[in-house]
């Protein structure tokens, strides 16, 4: 399954990127941004999934990468680097607001529903505003009973197509400790899924 | 019976990560013979032949269905959120700038406001020198004070002390 969340850019433009960006090249940073955007929203999607803590965190943490920017010393991938800065700022933000990271249909408002929504209709043949709604209001009532990292992991896995390399990077685990942790995880949403008869 | 075990577990994770490889290859698999249908043929019997890997197998299906149709938050075009950053970060770089630009102002400043502060402390501390210091008046509820915290009178043999408040009151 392709990435919803796009292909990771490659590490070695990126590279070049992070070197110019270093010596105070603002375009490339910028290109930086535009790169890896969607996969940063994607990351603090998966902890978050209020919209309006989304744009703001995502903003934080590019903010944040470009006034440390210059004490990266790329021995790491920028993108390994840009989501860990993002899975610690989301949950900062988590522990500091003390809010509930779930969202369910009552907390948004039909205007925010719709927005959320409103790109997977565009062009696209597949289910409905009200269906997408539904299925995801489901979803986060299943994964409820998750630990935090294992909630993240599947909406990574199974909602934004990340590898489990990929997932291993940004949670900083190991490779097989992600392929027990979400076999275990998939297990429970599945019985959780049969007890509550969806 | 140790190294069976053992055997059955490398298996089981062999299997699992085949199962991976082969769910995220074949997004558009429904049942487990889809996605073990090019797998080698003992992978295969493996599978047929162990609970817990056919119910991975199933888990790994029934998850991607419950999955379906979610929303992703990447899928959101946002082509003005890379422009809003540079944005926030130019922000970020003039308020940063104040707080340095009024301490680079104050080295200018500095050997008249040293003068300003001698002046200050100097005027300050001829006034202090030069105030009428007030004479305390002696106030008549010093001469009761002693009386208030006068020792109580000592107890009339040794053995008083060892008696009761009770036992007195009797």
């Amino acid at each position: 399954m392709p990435g919803r969340a796009g292909k990771p850019a490659s590490p070695t433009d990126d590279r070049e990127l992070v070197r110019r960006a270093q010596g105070d090249d603002r375009e490339a940073f910028e290109e930086l941004v535009r790169r890896h955007q969607h996969r940063v929203f994607a990351v603090a999607g998966g902890i978050l999934r209020r919209r309006e803590d989304l744009e703001d965190i995502a903003q934080q943490v590019f903010v944040k990468a470009f006034f440390s920017l210059k004490r990266f010393d790329q021995r790491a991938a920028f993108s390994t680097w840009l989501y860990k800065i993002t899975v610690n700022e989301c949950w900062d933000l988590l522990r500091k607001k003390k809010v509930r990271p779930l969202l369910y249909e009552s907390d948004l408002s039909e205007e925010q529903a719709r927005q959320v929504l409103s790109s997977g209709e565009k062009g696209s043949d597949g289910p409905d505003i009200s269906d997408r709604l539904a299925a995801r209001e489901r979803v986060e009532r299943l994964l409820a009973g998750l630990d935090e990292r294992d909630r993240l992991m599947l909406i990574l896995k199974e909602v934004e197509g990340f590898s489990i390399e990929e997932i291993a990077e940004v949670l900083d685990l190991n490779g097989n400790t992600v392929k027990v942790r979400l076999f275990r995880a998939r297990r429970r949403v599945v019985m959780q899924a049969k007890k509550s008869g969806d | 019976m140790w190294n069976l075990l053992k055997k059955s577990d490398e298996e089981c994770r062999q299997l699992q990560d085949l199962l991976e490889e082969s769910a995220t290859a074949r997004p558009e698999a429904v049942c487990i013979e889809e996605l073990s249908g090019d797998w080698p043929l003992v992978r295969r019997k493996h599978l047929a032949d162990c609970g817990s890997c056919q119910e991975a197998a199933q888990d790994v299906l029934a998850t991607r269905e419950i999955f379906q149709g979610v929303a992703s938050q990447a899928e959101e075009a946002r082509p003005w959120f890379a422009t809003q950053v540079m944005e926030a970060i130019r922000t970020r770089e003039r308020e940063l700038a104040l707080p340095a630009s009024l301490w680079s102002a104050f080295p200018r400043f500095a050997s008249r406001l040293a003068w300003v502060a001698t002046a200050v402390l100097l005027a300050g501390s001829a006034w202090l020198y030069e105030r009428p210091v007030a004479t305390p008046n002696k106030t008549p509820a010093a001469s009761t004070q002693e009386y208030l915290f006068e020792a109580p009178a000592p107890p009339m043999n040794q053995d008083d002390v060892l008696i009761s408040m009770a036992e007195k009151n009797q």
